[in-house]
């Protein structure tokens, strides 16, 4: 229990995927522009998250080792590609135009692909479903958190609701730039709270264990 | 040999990648044929939504799905009439020059050709970026929410869209900025692929009624 409790918690703060990780940068600055996108972002890539995890999790022990990740690329597109059909024909109308394109930039989202290699090829199907929950909620926490200050701050607006604080705000951060430039104060901003966390423990700050390069496998292809 | 065959063995490892990538391909096929016919009628469906918004507030008595001219270049033409004379143009049509591929819309032309109304269908575009061309946001007000005032059922305004309006396919080269057309920077594809959607559409429309005429 007390493993699954924790996979559940970690991807929020601990190893949150866009501001610890830092995985998946692309459509974070793409998507973030607005709330309104970065939320369905967020929850298109928890539902995929969770699937793919629970599938690749499902195979991991009949996948050789060096052909992997070609197969679990060739396992997400397909789920993904199957998703996006089903949703078209059978999800109501509302639900597709709000989710439909954003499908298409998940297939290569290198989150999904991420936690495939990192987590679900070495656990069960339920702590790599955790997984996904996890990282899917710590992935759309962030990315409307940045959403919503860039679009704030650069139309005035948040969920596509005039806050009628000012008309034309701050133009930057609507553009990629701005996306870069905000995500770097929150990241600043979170290492800050962890260091003083740390001190007021008495403790270093390093960074978790887990997310030390010794400890990932992607490069380690000859065993 | 033996080598080549054993369970690391490049053999193996191709032959298992080949199964994976055949399963996948017959999951994919399967899933397209049971959606086909869905997808169609929910396009269908977004079809005729779209014509009654295109067509918002001109008057007209015939049934539109009944007629429909498809254009030399894949393009529907759905007329409007009032009491049998056209009163109103709608063509269904779509660009692959968008930034995710096809953009597919619907474009309204008064009796003159002039445009009237532009809506796109369907994109790929990027969010956030290269939605800013196809997509009409209702922007709300917070006042408006907290005093809850009525939604306006007009449709919402696109900058890009909406500068089509009350233009007309006049000579050979496509519209620029000179003619109003409203570009955005940073989407310079996405407003690329409005533009060419809606001259291709409305150069359609002038040749089959210079045919027609004749």
């Amino acid at each position: 229990m007390s493993a699954l409790g924790s996979t559940l918690k970690k991807g929020i703060w601990q190893e949150n995927p866009v501001l610890v990780l830092a995985l998946g940068m692309c459509p974070t600055l793409a998507t973030t522009s607005n709330a309104s996108n970065a939320l369905a972002m967020g929850i298109a890539t928890t539902f995929v998250l969770i699937c793919s995890n629970m599938v690749v999790s499902m195979v991991r022990s009949i996948v050789p080792n060096k052909i992997r990740i070609p197969v679990y690329i060739v396992i997400i597109a397909t789920f993904v590609t199957i998703v996006d059909m089903l949703m078209q024909a059978f999800a109501p109308a509302a639900i597709y135009n709000a989710l439909g394109i954003f499908l298409p930039l998940i297939v290569v989202n290198c989150i999904v692909l991420g936690r495939a290699e990192a987590f679900a090829s070495k656990n069960g199907i339920i702590l790599s479903a955790a997984d996904g929950i996890s990282m899917g909620i710590g992935f759309t926490l962030a990315l409307v958190l940045l959403g919503a200050i860039r679009e704030f701050l650069s139309a005035g607006t948040l969920f596509n609701v005039n806050m009628q604080c000012w008309d034309s705000g701050f133009a930057v951060m609507g553009q990629a730039p701005g996306g870069f430039i905000m995500l770097g104060f929150i990241l600043a901003g979170m290492n800050y709270l962890n260091i003083r966390k740390a001190k007021k423990a008495g403790l270093r700050y390093d960074t978790p264990q887990e997310l030390d390069c010794r400890h990932c496998s992607i490069c380690k292809f000859g065993e | 040999m033996s080598d080549l065959t054993k369970k690391s063995g490049i053999i193996y490892l191709a032959v298992f990648l080949f199964l994976v990538c055949a399963i996948a391909t017959a999951l994919m096929a399967t899933a397209k044929l049971l959606t086909d016919e869905p997808i169609a009628a929910a396009k269908t469906v977004k079809t005729l939504e779209g014509l009654k918004l295109v067509l918002d507030g001109i008057a007209y008595n015939n049934d539109l799905t009944k007629d429909v001219v498809e254009l030399d270049n894949g393009f529907k033409l759905y007329i409007a009439r009032q009491n049998a004379l056209p009163v109103a143009f709608v063509i269904e049509g779509k660009t692959g020059t968008g930034y995710g591929g096809d953009v597919e819309g619907l474009i309204s032309f008064n009796a003159d050709q002039t445009i009237r109304t532009f809506i796109v269908t369907k994109h790929n575009e990027t969010p956030g970026i290269g939605t800013r061309i196809p997509d009409r946001v209702r922007v709300k007000t917070i006042t408006d929410v907290i005093k809850g005032t009525p939604e306006d059922p007009s449709l919402p305004g696109n900058a890009t869209l909406d500068s089509f309006k009350g233009k007309k396919a006049e000579g050979d080269l496509k519209w620029t900025k000179e003619d109003g057309i409203h570009f955005v920077s940073g989407a310079t594809i996405s407003s690329n692929a409005a533009n060419d959607l809606a001259w291709n559409a409305a150069t359609a429309l002038k040749n089959y009624l210079k045919k027609e005429a004749k």
